[in-house]
């Protein structure tokens, strides 16, 4: 366990009005954690659940993370291909697993590696643009069955240069990723050609903890991503959470991306100089968190998000998002019990898209509007 | 997304960083330190879904291509 939790946890734990008096001394750094999350509209169905364990060795703390998923889709064409496509009911499986280790090092710095890997797909927006080429090129010998995975290792940096109260990280992430190709129908041989199938990332993050005052605590995070031919992605996120009375919280986060557009990308099924645009997108959230007793917290959040889609695509074919706007809100409620502690929630999430233009008309089912329902539970033992 | 809009995510942004520059007591650091107040990764801490990422391709924050709707890309 990091120094500063544990400066802080001997703190907390001596004082009543943080914990109830039925929650003991804590037992161990050992913990126990699974949380299942289904995210649902009226053609699309994901569930995913996580099992972590966290725990202690030595001088080094580690966390093994396993995870599976699964998709439902009812895939249904658009009206414009009607000779090509055909609905259909998609199911795709993702599994994950994940390790990091941690080591505290003196003078409160800490380092700490992270592998991951996943097996299958791992959106449903991918899925479903698979299964298009897969229909609109079915006979094609160039067709491949598609397999995606991918894996990465990160490396994090944190130096609490000012022991509780200021936090330094910075981190390192490089990831590979197999995904399903798309296809050029433009090759010379009158046949079909498999667009790139792998991507490589590279993504460097810094970022600043600070309690500011006894009501407010910050966080603010850095990111430039480097992916296969995509151009730099900065990202910022601001986090403030304060305490506004004893029993009452609000948490906060801001967030912007940028990335620029770079240069036009000829597309030969369109024959046409695709322009790309630069992408931003921004969002905020706001919790409302109300500690009804020493053991029973219940919280209200609402969170807005709006991007400017991902490619310029008035001018030719493309299966890029177009501008999306999203709102959602969500109810929940955490309960502990000694050791234990459980946690519900239920939102709900609209998408609202800009409408496709006549060259990508096929994916007008993809890039609807939609209603979500949101449900979580999650539950963590620590012994 | 305008830039007066970008403009203030940036500088809200910088301006809790500044402030942290300052130095709380102790009995602070403890009252800034009840659960509620952490930014850690326990899963019934989270107040957002992961799920959420699935929509909102612009809050994928860590690497990882699809993620990201890269499958898309012409």
């Amino acid at each position: 366990m990091r120094a500063t939790t544990k400066f802080v946890l001997s703190f907390v734990c001596a004082s009543p009005s943080f914990l109830s008096a039925d929650i003991p001394e804590p037992l161990g750094d050992s913990a126990l954690e699974a949380g299942i999350e289904f995210l649902a509209a009226d053609d699309i169905e994901i569930v995913d659940g996580v099992l972590n364990y966290h725990g202690s060795l030595s001088d080094w703390d580690y966390i093994f993370s396993v995870g599976a998923g699964q998709f439902n889709i009812d895939y249904v064409p658009s009206n414009s291909s009607p000779f090509f496509h055909f609905a259909e009911k998609l199911e795709e499986n993702r599994v994950s697993g994940q390790i990091e280790l941690t080591r505290e090092l003196e003078n409160y710095r800490e380092l700490s590696l992270t592998v991951a890997g996943y097996d299958g797909f791992t959106n449903y927006r991918s899925i479903w643009i698979n299964n298009w080429y897969q229909q609109n090129f079915d006979g094609f010998e160039e067709l491949e069955e598609p397999n995606p995975y991918g894996y990465s290792a990160t490396g994090r940096y944190q130096w609490d240069y000012a022991p509780s109260v200021g936090v330094l990280r910075a981190q390192f992430t490089l990831a590979r990723d197999r995904i399903a190709p798309g296809y050029d129908s433009g090759a010379a041989n009158g046949g079909i050609e498999p667009l790139r199938d792998t991507l490589n990332t590279l993504a460097w993050s810094v970022s600043s903890e600070n309690i500011i005052n006894a009501r407010v605590r910050t966080l603010v995070e850095y990111q430039l991503t480097n992916q296969s031919e995509r151009e730099l992605r900065h990202s910022l996120i601001g986090r403030a959470h304060f305490n506004l009375t004893t029993d009452w919280y609000l948490q906060t986060s801001i967030g912007y991306t940028f990335e620029p557009g770079g240069d036009p990308v000829f597309n030969s099924v369109s024959q046409e100089l695709i322009n790309l645009s630069d992408f931003q997108s921004s969002w905020g959230t706001a919790s409302l968190l109300w500690e009804f007793s020493p053991n029973l917290t219940f919280d209200l959040s609402a969170r807005y998000y709006e991007d400017n889609g991902e490619v310029e695509t008035a001018t030719g074919f493309s299966s890029a998002a177009p501008d999306l706007v999203s709102q959602s809100a969500q109810i929940g409620f955490r309960y502990q019990f000694q050791a234990h502690a459980l946690r519900l929630s239920l939102g709900w999430i609209n998408t609202d898209y800009e409408e496709v233009d006549r060259f990508n008309a096929d994916f007008e089912g993809l890039y609807r509007d939609r209603d979500f329902l949101n449900t979580s539970i999650s539950y963590r033992i620590n012994f | 997304m305008n830039t007066p809009t970008a403009l203030f995510a940036l500088l809200s942004a910088l301006a809790l960083t500044l402030t942290g520059c300052q130095s709380p007591t102790l009995s602070q650091q403890v009252q800034a330190s009840a659960p509620a107040m952490l930014f850690g990764d326990e899963l019934v801490w989270q107040s957002e879904d992961r799920l959420s990422s699935q929509l909102e391709s612009g809050r994928t924050f860590a690497g990882g291509g699809q993620s990201a709707g890269c499958t898309s890309c012409q």
